[in-house]
């Protein structure tokens, strides 16, 4: 059996747990540069006004005030912590996890013969996550990981577990709509609608395997597979990247070169420590920078890229290259609202070939071992490249509803009353 | 000041000790900081004269310890305020001490044990090269 557990509302769930006071109040927490809601708890969905997530914030901060909702910009840091604590409970209880999103994993139950009933094991997931991460949650427990994914969602809408059986599946499958299954895309649903396939019941329970071959490819099979109880998704390991990316919309529109290239120096150096805790090199760098789109403004977009002879993951050369390319894209008079970069064709370290007749890239080497091993240490970002620039930046995100990292730095502690 | 040192024997003499190596002591592991059930808080809001307690101190809680025995120091939720204090039964009724905050099912306000006290942390002065 595979368990699929998922935390409810897990950015504003976060938010409240040093906030006692907001719990019962709407939440919502914003995107990058606060400028669209990307998740919100019960309440809030409930107030009616925002049509979808993604709502841009400016368009609802009245009738938020109104409704005395909590605002709180991503606060990525306190986010990160209590998705570790999330995983490492889980990890604790069962024999193999996979960490499929900050705030979804499944857990392979094989080999725990020993629960007799899934349903008090899924209570005890549930309250396990509750009191080591303070975060509520839904747990979907089912054959196969598309079952499971099913049984998560019935969960949330009853007391928080669902088991899916042999004995209960028709129940579970016969009013779940096709198109809310995992892997059923909107167009793939529509070829289904069309055959008479409405729920997945239906779904299950069509016999002709070629003709949904044919329409929905490989995947379409193993999800129709994965319905009748046969498991064809096995669980997955982190893989290593093959590109790395890092890009940011700014704060506020740049107008100079120099601070584009900070930035960019920025993004590299977040990019390369992936790259080097892989134990990779990358072949090419590629570097974009762009115009607010929605604005009545001229509009630019540049990119333009730089390989290497020999791969490196060294942060100095690849700022260099990254700045070279931004020699040729950068055009002046323009408000850029965005720049980033993408570190690509990405080998591992040891098989990648040193070119003979250019100087061997990765000659920092020690030095980026250094850098690494003080920044793992004392934080990220205690020593960076002077490229990043060290004065206050007009281009870092805006975030004017930025909570404490309450469990990450010694002065932002949460306070404990005494007398 | 680098506190990574790593004995890796000697170029001289043959030391007795080798063999015997422990590691060192760490209060990370004592109080499992790396575990998901583990938060530390700081003490605020005066002097905690019945603990000992001072204004800055460092709280390490288990949220894991919470069901409440007479006696042992537990974070409450009182009020959506934290509170720091001994669980205390006094004629069948259940207190907070020393801020006489009542917790019992007739208690003026909703309060939760959100985590029991593991230890706390006076920091009188910080070690020599520590920022």
């Amino acid at each position: 059996m595979i368990a699929l557990v998922d935390v409810n509302s897990c950015y504003a769930s976060v938010e409240s747990v040093f906030r006692p006071e907001i719990v019962k109040r709407p939440i919502v927490v914003l995107s990058n540069n606060d400028g669209a809601i990307i998740a919100a708890n019960r309440l809030a969905k409930s107030l009616g006004f925002m049509s979808t997530m993604c709502e841009p914030y400016f368009k609802v901060a009245k009738q938020l005030e109104q409704a005395n909702a909590a605002v709180f910009s991503s606060n990525y840091v306190l986010i990160h912590d209590f998705s570790r604590r999330f995983h490492h409970t889980l990890f604790n209880i069962t024999p193999k996890l996979e960490t499929y999103s900050v705030d979804e994993a499944f857990c392979d139950l094989t080999g725990l013969d020993h629960i007799h009933n899934l349903w008090d094991f899924g209570k005890f997931l549930k309250d396990e996550v509750w009191t080591n991460a303070c975060l509520p949650c839904g747990v979907g427990i089912a054959p196969t990981k598309v079952l499971a994914k099913i049984a998560n969602r019935i969960a949330k809408k009853r007391d928080g577990v669902f088991v899916i059986t042999e004995d209960n599946m028709k129940e579970a499958l016969e009013n779940f709509p096709v198109r809310d299954i995992w892997g059923v895309g909107s167009a793939s649903a529509q070829k289904l609608n069309l055959l008479g396939i409405k729920t997945a019941w239906q779904f299950r329970n069509y016999e002709n395997k070629d003709k949904i071959q044919k329409m929905l490819t490989k995947v379409g099979v193993q999800i129709w597979q994965e319905l009748r109880g046969n498991r064809c998704l096995e669980m997955r390991d982190v893989e290593e990247k093959d590109m790395i990316g890092n890009s940011r919309s700014y704060g506020s529109d740049i107008y100079t070169k120099l601070e584009i290239a900070e930035s960019l120096a920025e993004f590299v150096t977040n990019a390369s420590m992936t790259l080097r805790k892989q134990d990779s090199v990358c072949f090419n760098i590629n570097v974009f920078i762009h115009t607010n789109a929605f604005k009545d403004v001229p509009q630019y977009y540049g990119s333009g890229h730089r390989t290497f002879l020999s791969g490196t993951s060294d942060q100095i050369s690849l700022i260099r290259a990254a700045h070279r390319v931004l020699d040729d894209i950068y055009r002046p008079g323009f408000g850029y609202k965005k720049g980033g970069i993408l570190l690509s064709d990405v080998r591992p370290k040891n098989e990648s070939q040193v070119d003979l007749f250019s100087q061997r890239q990765d000659d920092n080497e020690k030095l980026n071992e250094v850098v690494d091993l003080i920044n793992r240490r004392w934080g990220k970002h205690t020593v960076r490249s002077a490229a990043c620039g060290t004065g206050t930046k007009e281009w870092t995100r805006r975030a004017d509803f930025y909570s404490r990292n309450y469990t990450t730095d010694w002065n932002e502690l949460p306070e404990l009353k005494i007398s | 000041m680098n506190d990574e040192f790593e004995y890796e024997g000697q170029t001289g003499f043959q030391s007795a000790c080798t063999e015997y190596a422990q590691k060192i002591l760490s209060l990370d592991q004592l109080f499992s900081l790396k575990s998901p059930n583990i938060y530390i808080w700081r003490a605020s809001g005066g002097i905690g004269r019945k603990f000992y307690i001072k204004e800055g101190d460092l709280v390490i809680v288990d949220r894991k310890l919470n069901k409440p025995i007479q006696g042992k120091m537990y974070v409450v939720v009182v009020n959506n305020e934290f509170h720091l204090g001994e669980i205390t039964t006094i004629q069948n009724k259940t207190f907070l001490t020393p801020q006489m905050i009542r917790l019992d099912s007739d208690a003026d306000f909703e309060s939760q044990v959100w985590g029991g006290i593991v230890a706390i942390i006076n920091i009188y002065s910080k070690p020599e090269g520590i920022g």
